[in-house]
C-alpha cells in the first residue's frame, strides 16, 4: 500500500471505554477461577494417538477376514457334520440312523423300569 | 521485564502456580489479542465476550499445548477460532447471508462510540470488511498487527507464499474500494 500507507498512518482507529485494560485481568482471573481446575493428562490422552491406528487395524483384519472367506470363531466347530470332507455312504448313513433308534428303545425300557 | 513464555508454561504444568502462570498469561497477552478480536467483531462489548470466551479455552487448554506452535500463535488461533465462531452465530442469526453480517458490521462501525479515528480510516475499515473472511484476516494480521508472513502461517496453519498472495489480492481489492468510496464521498 505505498500511495494509501502514508494516508492511513495511525493504524488503529479503535478505542476502549476508560480504564478498560486495568480492570480486564482481573475480571479474566475471576472468571477462570471459578471454574473447574483443568486436569492432568491421563492415560486416555497418552493413548488417543494411538487409538486412531487401533480402530484402523481391527478394520482391515475384519476386512482381510472378510475377503478371504476366513470363518470367523463362532464357525469353525470341528463336527464332522459340518466338514465338506465328510461324505458318508448310504450304508454308514443308515447304520447311524439305526444306532439312534436303539438308543432311543434303550431309553424307553430304562424308564418303563 | 518480559517474561518469557517458556517460564509461564512451565508454571502453568505445574499443580501449585497455575493460577499465578495464568496471570502472568492474561497481563501479557490480553491487549494484543482485545485488539486482534477487535479488528474481526468490531464492536468492544462483542470483543469483549470473545476475548474472555478465549482464554477460558486457553485454560481448559493448556495442558493440550502440544509445543508445535509458539504459545503466542497458539493463542492467536484460539481467539481467531472464537471470533469466527461468534459471527459463524450472528451469520445464522441473519440466515447465512454473509452479505448481510458484512452490512451488520458496517452498521455496527457507523455506530461505535469507541471508534477513534477519522473518516478515512473508517473508510478504510469499511473496505476491509467488505474483503472474504480469509483475506481480511491476512490483511489485518498483515498490515495493522506488523505481523511475520511466518506468524500468520502458524496461526492459519497455510504456506507462506499462499499468503503472501492473500495479501496481494487483499491490499488490491481495498485500494480499488477505497478509490470508489473516494470517488463517491467527492
Amino acid at each position: 500500500m505505498s500511495e494509501t500507507s502514508e494516508k492511513y498512518q495511525q493504524k488503529n482507529p479503535f478505542s476502549v471505554p476508560e480504564g478498560y485494560f486495568d480492570s480486564l485481568e482481573d475480571r479474566i482471573i475471576r472468571q477462570v477461577s471459578q471454574m473447574e481446575k483443568p486436569r492432568r493428562a491421563g492415560m486416555v490422552r497418552f493413548l488417543r494417538p494411538f487409538m486412531g491406528w487401533a480402530a484402523l487395524l481391527v478394520i482391515v483384519v475384519l476386512a482381510a477376514r472378510w475377503a478371504t472367506g476366513v470363518p470367523s470363531q463362532e464357525m469353525n466347530i470341528t463336527d464332522p457334520q459340518l466338514d465338506a470332507d465328510f461324505n458318508p455312504t448310504t450304508e454308514e448313513i443308515l447304520e447311524y440312523l439305526t444306532q439312534e433308534v436303539n438308543l432311543a428303545v434303550l431309553s424307553n425300557e430304562i424308564l418303563e423300569e | 521485564m518480559v517474561i518469557e513464555d517458556q517460564y509461564i508454561i512451565q508454571l502453568l504444568l505445574s499443580d501449585k502456580d497455575e493460577q499465578k502462570a495464568f496471570r502472568l498469561l492474561v497481563s501479557k497477552y490480553s491487549e494484543r489479542l482485545y485488539w486482534h478480536i477487535r479488528k474481526i467483531v468490531i464492536g468492544h462489548e462483542d470483543t469483549d465476550d470473545v476475548l474472555q470466551n478465549t482464554f477460558i479455552k486457553v485454560w481448559k487448554g493448556i495442558r493440550e499445548f502440544r509445543h508445535e506452535s509458539r504459545l503466542y500463535t497458539w493463542m492467536y488461533r484460539v481467539a481467531t477460532n472464537e471470533a469466527l465462531n461468534f459471527l459463524q452465530e450472528k451469520r445464522r442469526g441473519v440466515h447465512g447471508h454473509s452479505d448481510e453480517i458484512t452490512g451488520m458490521l458496517e452498521n455496527q462501525l457507523e455506530g461505535d462510540s469507541y471508534f477513534a479515528g477519522d473518516e478515512i480510516q473508517r473508510e478504510l475499515q469499511k473496505a476491509v470488511l467488505k474483503l472474504p473472511e480469509r483475506q481480511r484476516l491476512v490483511f489485518n494480521m498483515k498490515y495493522f498487527d506488523n505481523m511475520k508472513y511466518e506468524e500468520i502461517a502458524e496461526v492459519l496453519n497455510v504456506a507462506v507464499g499462499t499468503l503472501k498472495a492473500t495479501y496481494h489480492t487483499a491490499v488490491k481489492k481495498v485500494e480499488e474500494s477505497l478509490r470508489l468510496s473516494d470517488t463517491i464521498i467527492m
